[in-house]
């Protein structure tokens, strides 16, 4: 055998390996800056690199469809009271326009706005680019396509049939595939983070979206293969996750617009921290108070209601932690529209936990389950976190833009009209929830019940008087969302110039030692 | 200063992925996997099922196309103020063969579990499908005149199926 030489020798087979791999990255890599690159520059529209491309395509499309959900709530509430409105059009009809205005306004409005948020404050808070902003910018368009398609099915009426989860499963798979595309952008984001350790949005994006594909993708796609109870069951999975999810992602946003619209820290992390997690334990249990009394298993029940009242911690933590931050700052909350909209957006929050807990509750059920309560509970919850998104809205698109916003006086009239508006609503559903059941029960003396077909009639006048209440309120949040979207347009076309600010680049790009 | 820089790592995202995990897995297991496991809740149900012949079937797919279950439930809940809608309360069997359930989450209109029982005849709830209002004067649900006459005829097979009592 040759004698060993000293400093040299031959590469082993791994070392061999991992050099021809990076070899062969080079060359695709110089093949793709020589091919592929210069046909995607061709369209810089459709597939833009620009910082903050994907955040204003999500923003502008969440705004469209908030608006058109709007309006389909608006016509839901007047047909409830005259049922002859457009009465002769089939994909008109009630029950089609209620499957498709939930959709709207869960997966066209909160969803595509907080997907948006997410794009510009992840970057923010990690100080590195988004990982793809083609890619951002393509899943925003893919699901806006994914979203009008939905619609116009559950407008012809192909539904899934099962309530909170209609669309049918073509559109299922291509929403999870959207969920998928946009964690695959934020979580590599965060991997490559300069900043070592997560603010408290980025936990909350963090968990939202591993928490949303998960269950929506079980929930929709189980539950049509299982019959009577187990479908409702896995259903109630489902929605529980959705909507922790989308809450999560709400409450995450208003935690980065907060202290940057104040200047102020967070008050306490660790009171976040308590929120964060009571809320990811809790939240996904929550989906069988859809069913208390019914004919699923009673400890089901019995967990639903408690970990609902338990939902009262995370929901405390934020509102101290906001109204804390804010301690030293309460006058940012007249002259920033922001803060404005997270405080209203806090109370906002509490008041849909109190209503859940509360209305869980077996002595409550009774009277109020299966009632306009439960409209009471998702328009609290939805404003709370709409206000959440039109407060980022308001901090953050001006800046993207580079555009001082137009008017904060109109910002503070949208502020309180909205503010009353959802008040009205959620106070006027929550009566007649309350006056349903009680009328059902009083009927019980007499020797047909109240409940049954022919002298429904008796809860139709009782109620009647809050429904209409209710079209007011919902005309009034209908019109505030129209002067957001004045202000917005004439922010674009009139405002001041004003300095883009974009997301902090640190550029020294040493590697991020990653906790496991 | 940042003000989200913090002096102590509060969470890295390891730990807060695994922990989300973690939270669901639990979650899974006790109110889904468990349950749906539960012979109770399938075979060895309680409670006898709806039966429905090819109209009724029919009728069936028309009332989930309309979207009747966003505001009739089909559930006699277990509660002191349901307990004049049916002869008792709804138990799991009455669901075991229907894929969607149905039992619904909100009443704007009268719970329909035993309206058969209650029913008149086919051509009366035809007629009120078309123009409820003629019928009841006050009644908010809509008009479903846009349907064909067999259309509607199924509709009502599919509802007067819906019977608890015997016979």
């Amino acid at each position: 055998m040759p004698p060993k030489k000293r400093g040299v020798r031959p590469p082993t087979l791994g070392e061999a390996m991992r050099a021809r791999q990076a070899e062969m990255k080079a060359r695709v890599e110089k093949m793709r800056l020589r091919f592929v690159e210069p046909i995607l520059a061709r369209f810089p529209r459709i597939l833009p690199t620009k910082p903050d491309s994907a955040a204003k395509y999500a923003i502008v499309s969440s705004l469209v469809w908030f608006t058109v959900g709007l309006l389909m709530a608006l016509l839901l509430a007047v047909k409830l009271v005259f049922p002859r409105l457009l009465a002769p059009f089939p994909w008109m009809s009630f029950g089609r326009l209620a499957a498709a205005e939930a959709a709207v306004m869960t997966w066209g409005a909160l969803f595509t706005g907080f997907v948006g948020a997410m794009f510009a404050i992840v970057p923010r808070t990690t100080g590195t680019k988004l990982w793809s902003e083609r890619i951002g910018a393509q899943t925003i368009m893919l699901h806006d396509q994914v979203v009008l398609a939905g619609v116009v099915l559950l407008l012809i009426g192909r539904t899934q049939g099962i309530g909170g989860l209609e669309l049918p499963w073509p559109i299922d798979i291509l929403i999870v595939n959207v969920m998928l595309m946009v964690m695959q952008n934020v979580v590599a984001t965060i991997v490559r983070r300069r900043e070592r350790t997560l603010a408290p949005p980025l936990w909350y994006f963090l968990a939202a979206v591993i928490v949303m594909p998960v269950t929506y993708a079980f929930g929709n796609l189980a539950a049509p293969w299982y019959f009577g109870v187990n479908q409702q069951i896995v259903s109630g999975f489902a929605l529980a996750g959705t909507a922790a999810g989308i809450t999560m992602l709400g409450v995450g946003t208003a935690y980065y617009v907060l202290p940057k619209a104040t200047g102020q820290p967070i008050y306490s992390e660790r009171v976040a921290l308590v929120g964060f997690w009571s809320f990811v334990f809790a939240a996904p249990w929550i989906g069988q108070i859809q069913s208390i009394f019914g004919p699923s298993q009673d400890y089901l029940e019995t967990t639903a209601i408690a970990f609902a009242g338990w939902l009262l911690i995370p929901a405390l933590c934020v509102f101290v932690n906001f109204w804390g931050t804010l301690r030293d700052a309460w006058d940012k909350a007249i002259s920033e529209p922001a803060v404005k909209f997270v405080v209203g957006g806090s109370l906002f929050l509490l008041f849909a936990t109190v209503l859940i807990g509360v209305g869980s509750l077996r002595s409550m059920q009774d009277v109020v389950g299966l009632t306009p309560w439960g409209i009471a509970t998702e328009t609290a919850l939805a404003g709370g976190l709409g206000f959440f998104l039109v407060a980022f809205i308001y901090h953050q698109f001006p800046k993207m833009i580079g555009r001082a916003l137009h008017s904060t006086l109109l910002a503070t009239r949208q502020f309180w009209i909205q503010t009353i508006g959802l008040l009205t609503v959620v106070v006027s559903m929550s009566i007649a929830g309350v006056v349903q059941g009680d009328v059902q029960i009083s009927g019980l003396k007499s020797a047909a019940p109240v409940s049954l077909g022919n002298r429904w009639e008796i809860i139709t006048e009782a109620v009647r008087p809050y429904f209409i209440i209710r079209i007011a309120g919902g005309a009034l949040v209908a019109f505030g969302f129209f002067i957001l979207i004045t202000n917005l347009i004439r922010t674009v076309t009139l405002g001041a110039d004003a300095d883009v600010e974009l997301p902090v680049i640190e550029s020294e790009p040493e590697p991020v030692a990653v906790p496991a | 200063m940042s003000p989200f820089r913090s002096e102590r790592g509060a969470a890295g995202p390891g730990a807060i992925a695994g922990g989300t995990i973690l939270c669901l897995l639990v979650a899974f297991f006790v109110t889904v996997l468990l349950p749906i496991t539960d012979s109770a809740n399938r075979d060895a149900a309680n409670g006898k099922p709806h039966t429905y012949d090819q109209v009724a079937l029919n009728g069936r797919s028309l009332y989930i196309r309309e979207g009747c279950f966003e505001c009739h439930t089909q559930q006699v809940r277990n509660t002191f103020s349901d307990s004049g809608l049916g002869p008792a309360p709804s138990e799991a069997g009455l669901y075991k063969n229907e894929a969607p359930n149905l039992i619904g989450v909100i009443r704007f209109g009268p719970d329909l579990t035993c309206f058969g029982d209650r029913a008149g005849e086919p051509a009366a709830i035809v007629r009120h499908l078309r123009n409820p209002e003629a019928v009841h004067h006050d009644s908010t649900m809509p008009h479903y005149s846009y349907l064909t006459t067999k259309e509607l005829q199924a509709l009502a097979a599919y509802l007067l199926r819906l019977r608890c009592k015997e016979g």
